[in-house]
């Protein structure tokens, strides 16, 4: 269907007097995955289907469906609507006067190389090369190559006659090399889940792809031989695709409008930040500069619009430090009498689940420290990178973390490879322990497809791109933590 | 929907060329939702979906699609058709698997289950309201949950059943104490419902109480059967009982299939009918009525996928791909639920452990967070809450030589998650007594 046939569908199926969304979500994903040389089953998934609300007094109903006839929209509207009355008088706020959108538009991205122009023989085979060439050594006992595409087409039409029509087509690469000498396993992979971007098999040179296999393949072999990484306070040197988790956690989840509002309390948890914070809390060292950008080229959440009809734009959540604003779309905004720092991240994960405040691309800008800086002003520290184990409390403060990817730095250099490595700090304290920011060509564009919140529970991707950065006094350990 | 189903199943056979084989699994659900945030709404309404796996094989290959269906099928042929088309063109470019299981021997089965749901209004004032010097948030979902299952060797499975979860919490407006409080069934019960959350209101006296915060330390701890649930869910999303994990040494429990054993009195199956799960799983296969895994302490038991079993040599179970667990039940021992206390003596007693994550897979050690009802133990009584502290501390050990003692009641905990649908599965555990729970910072 066209934008306009959806835009006079919903003309037929909107309760009279009422006001109404509908939001319809086709996403097509494919997967292919070859284990230690064979290929598994490749798996797709065409899945279709609406979310209508219904805004009815000052009540809001919404019911998801995957019948998308004409009968079936009509129907869904009504079941809607039955709860907007059973919901009546009720409401976090009078949904009559919730924020709604305002201008239509289209937005999509560049795809150098579509997908679709490759055969699914032309996949496999890439797949098979990465494969095996994580093979070479009986120590590895298992290697997975895997190469996933995400392609979602979102249509956003309202009563209002707004129409809103956006396509994001994502790349998820996916290496790991298990290696055991009998006694010890470890993991390797590509980037810990990390290494999603928007755009089509040209991310696969981007990220070097058919290159890392050997890589991993032996930095897996001298990770099963290491030492266990010492414990003790020291600094540390924390590279971009640890940094994507540590923002995540205790920046992005801390800053989120709908916890600081006690919407997720139930769930994923509240937040240490106060309302009266925002604007004034002094986050981090004046290097610290964090932002939420929908417009970097390749980032999984680069976007026009959210998913409630608010514009995309560039903006600072902290400061030179200063703790400027926090992670809401309108509706919270609103809700907060901060209407005019809503942002445009209120998502949904589809069609069947609907937007709340979300992380969208939330980025560390570069600094200015080149990397022989932030490993060269390090007596004696470790690098960190690459997360393996994630734990954070339900207020954002308290964290411990676990990556694959650990070295010791002595005497300003990279030394010794060590093995199960973790950390553990509390939030504004680990902050205002950095130091040094790494400077644009530390800065890696990285994204996840795997953050989940809400209930019903709803599993998102999100953006983050991260420079090194470099703390001080950071609390590390090994195996017995 | 069961009709529907078998019909679109009769359809996709029909569309079959000679040499072509199929199966279908179908997760559908009808399921309403009421969200409350500080005893007011946040968002209300209503899913269906029909989500089919559509797996197509032939000459020793398969591919496998996901399409969601509208339940018409005047509408759901075309679609099907064009899924067909273009599996079975894409199964003509790939090459043999040489671990393909064969599909499940014919066979059929049917579980429908009934009961009374709530109403939407109901549903709303579970959680809806104002409460004494604390706020109530939380979802409420009920519905009918589908599994279908066919293959074009004449399985035919159906399940049907209803279930209504309440999962809530109530919030300490002048603390920082809150409680949570879950009730889950076939069959509405209002008044258990509300047994429960009054259970958890009563609870807020003394989580009003000043903080009586642990230094880090080693603490006896009771462990409610939900805290043992969260310290156990890390291990078991990182293969501590799949067959694969353990063959190639990846499992957490890796030790327990070589040599270690845990306290005697440690017994773990997998057993769905002890959750109403579904007796057949994703793949079609029935699944056997108790699957052991831990037996008084030894590792004997490993959920065996029929591919893994192809691939490695196994005898499989039936279970799906991921070899996880979903219907996890322990054996109870004798520590009487009211004694709690006492038997801590001074120490801890956790009601959950949050955002838990594997720390180290030697030893299976586990970290999180203390979250909900967290107190601190004196002289066998509570005496307030702790704030929150980090947990970190091998499961190996606690379930053996830290073991002290097994509650003597289970608790049926249904799975509250409900990423892409709502899931028919859950848990059935006591809770433990354990020493020296490691508390680091």
């Amino acid at each position: 269907m066209t934008p306009q046939e959806i835009q006079e569908l919903l003309g037929r199926v909107a309760p009279r007097g009422t006001w109404c969304s509908l939001r319809i979500v086709e996403t097509h994903n494919e997967s292919y995955t070859v284990r230690d040389d064979a290929l598994l089953p490749p798996r797709s998934t065409t899945d279709r289907g609406a979310m209508i609300t219904v805004v009815s007094g000052n009540g809001q109903g919404i019911a998801a469906t995957c019948d998308l006839s004409p009968g079936g929209l009509y129907q869904a509207a009504r079941v809607a609507l039955d709860w907007a009355h059973a919901a009546s008088d009720q409401g976090v706020v009078d949904f009559s006067k919730a924020p709604r959108p305002q201008r239509s538009g289209t937005w999509s991205h560049p795809v150098e190389k579509p997908w679709e122009e490759s055969t699914p023989k032309e996949i496999v085979d890439r797949l098979r090369s990465s494969c095996l060439s994580m093979a070479g050594d009986e120590r590895v006992v298992q290697r997975v190559a895997s190469l996933s595409r995400s392609c979602s087409e979102t249509t956003l039409v309202t009563t209002d006659e707004v129409v809103i029509k956006q396509k994001h087509d994502r790349i998820i690469p996916w290496l790991q090399v298990l290696a055991s000498d009998g006694s010890d396993v470890q993991t390797r992979t590509n980037g810990g889940r990390s290494d999603a971007q928007l755009g089509g098999l040209e991310v696969l040179d981007k990220v070097n792809f058919d290159g890392l296999g050997s890589q991993i393949r032996e930095d897996a072999l001298e990770t099963l031989l290491a030492p266990i990484c010492p414990s003790g306070i020291m600094d540390a040197v924390i590279g971009p695709a640890q940094m994507v988790l540590q923002v995540h956690e205790s920046i992005g989840h801390a800053l989120e409008l709908d916890r600081i509002l006690g919407d997720e309390r139930n769930y994923g948890g509240t937040s240490f930040v106060k309302t009266e914070d925002l604007g004034s809390l002094r986050w981090g060292p004046e290097i610290l500069d964090v932002v939420i950008d929908p417009g970097v080229e390749g980032e999984v959440c680069s976007t026009g619009f959210d998913d409630e009809g608010l514009e995309a734009e560039k903006v600072s959540l902290i400061d030179k430090g200063r703790l400027v604003r926090g992670i809401g779309g309108s509706l919270s905004a609103q809700r907060l009498d901060m209407e005019d720092e809503a942002i445009a991240v209120t998502r949904a994960c589809s069609w069947n689940r609907p937007p709340i405040d979300r992380m969208a691309n939330l980025n560390i800008e570069p600094g200015k420290t080149p990397m022989k800086d932030l490993i060269g002003g390090v007596e004696n520290g470790i690098w960190l990178d690459v997360n393996s184990s994630w734990s954070i409390d339900d207020r954002r403060w308290k964290f411990q973390f676990g990556v694959e990817d650990a070295r010791l730095i002595e005497n300003g250099e990279l030394t010794t490879r060590v093995k199960d490595a973790g950390y553990r700090s509390t939030t504004i304290p680990f902050w205002n322990s950095l130091d040094a920011v790494g400077d644009a060509d530390t800065w890696q564009v990285r994204g996840t497809p795997n953050c989940g919140k809400g209930e019903p529970n709803q599993m998102v991707f999100v953006g983050h791109a991260m420079p090194a950065c470099r703390f001080r006094d950071l609390e590390v350990f090994g195996r017995e933590g | 929907m069961q009709s529907w189903f078998y019909e679109i199943a009769d359809y996709s056979e029909s569309l079959l060329s000679p040499g072509e084989e199929i199966s279908l699994h179908l997760k559908g659900e009808r399921t309403g939702f009421s969200r409350i945030s500080a005893g007011k709404i946040r968002q209300a309404g209503s899913i269906e979906q029909r989500n089919l796996e559509l797996a197509l094989r032939s000459s020793g290959r398969e591919v496998r699609m996901n399409l969601m269906l509208s339940g018409d099928m005047s509408t759901d042929r075309s679609p099907l058709r064009a899924a067909l088309d273009k599996l079975s063109r894409t199964l003509e470019s790939l090459s043999e698997d040489p671990h393909l299981p064969p599909l499940p021997d014919s066979g059929s089965s049917e579980s429908r289950f009934e009961g009374e749901l709530p109403s939407k209004s109901e549903m709303i004032q579970t959680l809806a309201g104002e409460i004494p010097l604390a706020e109530s948030c939380g979802i409420a979902m009920t519905g009918i949950m589908y599994r279908g299952m066919a293959t074009s060797n004449a399985v035919r499975r159906w399940y049907e059943a209803p279930l209504t979860l309440i999962d809530g919490s109530m919030h300490l407006t002048q603390h920082s104490g809150a409680a949570k409080w879950t009730w889950s069934g076939r069959d509405w019960n209002p008044e258990e419902a509300q047994l429960r959350k009054d259970r958890a209101l009563s609870s807020l006296e003394l989580l009003s109480r000043p903080m009586d915060t642990p230094a880090a330390g080693e603490y006896r701890t009771w462990l409610e059967p939900a805290a043992l649930r969260d310290l156990l869910g890390p291990l078991l999303w990182n293969g501590a009982f799949s067959a694969r994990a353990l063959a190639k040494g990846s499992s957490p429990f890796t030790s327990l299939h070589n040599g270690r054993v845990l306290d005697s009195r440690v017994s773990i199956h997998e057993r769905p009918l002890a959750v109403g799960a579904p007796s057949f799983g994703d793949l079609g296969f029935s699944l056997p009525d108790t699957i052991p895994l831990i037996d008084s302490g030894v590792g004997t038991g490993r959920l065996t996928s029929p591919r893994t079993a192809m691939e490695l040599g196994l005898n499989s179970n039936g279970v799906n791909g991921d070899e996880q667990v979903s219907a996890m039940e322990m054996s109870t021992g004798d520590l009487s639920s009211d004694q709690t206390f006492e038997a801590v003596g001074d120490g801890l007693w956790l009601s959950h452990v949050h955002y838990c994550n594997m720390a180290a897979r030697e030893g299976a050690r586990v970290t999180g967070v203390t979250r909900w009802i967290a107190l601190r133990v004196r002289n066998g009584k509570p005496v307030g809450p702790v704030g929150t502290v980090r947990i970190d501390d091998s499961v190996l050990r606690l379930l053996g030589e830290g073991l002290l003692q097994i509650g003597d009641q289970s608790e049926i905990l249904a799975d509250t998650h409900s990423y892409v649908s709502r899931h028919p599965r859950g848990n059935s555990l006591p809770g433990i007594l354990v020493d020296g729970l490691r508390v680091v910072a």
